[in-house]
């Protein structure tokens, strides 16, 4: 952005779309008088804020006045007494999520570091085309060409507390969210088929997160 | 929280933080509270979807919305900045939009979105103002009902919409947040000039008279504010040829 000219910032500036945040402070009356003053040059201008705003501005309409019901109260209750039924109702999961996290980092990181596009592109469809390890061996990632040229890229862990944790995958435009679920008595795993149509011209645009 | 005539007042991000915190120690009560404050958040949005896809079951909703806030109450972190409100709208409409019946919406719209968002993004910089539905219809070739539907769509679902094929990229938080920054660092008519002229696309001989100043006077302020601007923005000695000063 360095030599970028200021002019040119600004000029495209006024065009950029208003983030949600933006248009909530905006609702809320939070923004500054620059702030107020930018979003309102755009909201002149954009059919699609204008409208985002109006829908907020239901929101907040919609929450002023409501009251909530006895109904409502018992339906918000038995929703909580069957999640608790449910195998992965984990209330320490968050505990583990923060565990797993920089596993999925380091393996993003090699991903990026370490991917070449020819790798994929110049080898026997049908064979793994690049393995990951983590130091300490708990986590695995490994990706296999297809033989309908589609990519699946598996993840493996042998931490048990792991169950349930979900992972955000996107490569280019594409994207998934996958859950590790148990494999076996020592492992779980999940894996995500990216179509052929769907890979990316750049595979370093990756990004893996822990949701 | 008790039910019953309690008004569903807007909640603040504090108590959501507190409630998130209770419930992950094991406090179930707590998150019953978060869904009796956020109900109303659910129930708005299920309605909204409700407009695009009426077959759907709105009780089906509500509840994919319930999870929703699950999920944002499992991952969101509460010690960091962050508004919960914003979190928990994205993941409901989310959980709502990609359920099995509302998903269809999804796929079928997903072409004339792009193609409206694409029209309304090109046809705002042509004009340099809102373009009206019939010049939108015109230059995507629908109905103005089409293209009304479809903004509608858009300003709805926008979030999940982008996460399937990233198609309104033209969104840029952390610009706003620098320009409106640097502008706050200028002096009030440097700001003023600099609003008017680039964002609203006064004159400087409008701006000179609507400040009461000469033109001359604003042709220096409006100059000196871009230096300042560029200095702020982009680190003191960067000329507009791009060689870096001492």
């Amino acid at each position: 952005m360095g030599s970028e000219d200021i002019e040119q910032l600004l000029e495209n500036a006024r065009f950029k779309h208003l983030s949600e945040a933006t248009l909530v402070s905006y609702r809320d009356k939070q923004l500054d008088k620059i702030g107020l003053a930018l979003a309102d040059a755009h909201l002149k201008l954009c059919l699609i804020c204008d409208r985002k705003l109006t829908f907020l501005k239901g929101e907040a309409e919609a929450r002023e006045s409501y009251e909530l019901t006895e109904e409502d109260h018992a339906a918000n209750e038995q929703f909580v007494r069957g999640l608790k039924k449910k195998k992965d109702f984990r209330p320490d999961l968050q505990k583990e999520i923060e565990r797993f996290n920089p596993y999925i980092l380091g393996l993003q990181n090699a991903w990026v570091h370490r991917y070449s596009p020819e790798a994929v592109r110049g080898s026997k469809k049908g064979n793994v085309k690049w393995r990951y390890k983590s130091k300490d061996g708990v986590l695995k990632a490994w990706l296999v060409l297809e033989t309908d040229h589609s990519l699946t890229v598996h993840f493996s862990a042998s931490d048990l507390k792991w169950e349930g944790i979900r992972i955000r995958f996107r490569l280019g435009p594409f994207r998934k969210v996958v859950t590790l679920e148990r494999e076996g008595d020592l492992t779980v795993a999940a894996k995500v088929k990216i179509p052929r149509r769907s890979l990316a011209k750049k595979m370093d645009d990756v990004s893996i997160e822990v949701l | 929280m008790e039910a019953g005539s309690k008004k569903n007042s807007i909640c603040t991000d504090k108590v959501d933080r507190e409630l998130v915190t209770l419930y992950r120690k094991g406090d179930e009560r707590a998150f019953v509270s978060l869904l009796d404050l956020h109900i109303a958040l659910i129930k708005y949005w299920a309605r909204v979807v409700l407009q695009k896809a009426y077959w759907a079951n709105p009780e089906d909703l509500v509840q994919e919305g319930r999870i929703g806030l699950w999920d944002t109450a499992k991952v969101f972190d509460v010690s960091r900045k962050g508004n919960f409100d914003g979190w928990a709208r994205r993941s409901c409409i989310g959980r709502m939009f990609d359920s099995a019946e509302v998903s269809l919406v999804k796929r079928a719209l997903r072409k004339r979105l792009k193609k409206v968002a694409a029209a309304q993004d090109e046809l705002m910089k042509q004009l340099g103002r809102m373009p009206t539905l019939v010049e939108l219809a015109e230059a995507t070739n629908l109905s103005v009902e089409q293209v009304d539907a479809a903004l509608n769509a858009l300003a709805a679902f926008t979030l999940p919409i982008d996460d399937a094929d990233g198609s309104l990229a033209n969104e840029d938080p952390y610009q706003f947040q620098l320009i409106g920054d640097a502008l706050n660092q200028l002096t009030e008519d440097q700001a003023e000039v600099i609003i008017r002229y680039h964002f609203y696309g006064h004159e400087l001989k409008e701006i000179a008279k609507a400040l009461g100043k000469s033109n001359e006077n604003i042709r220096q302020i409006h100059k000196r504010a871009k230096q300042k601007l560029r200095d702020i923005i982009y680190g003191k000695g960067n000329r507009r040829d791009g060689i870096r000063g001492h």
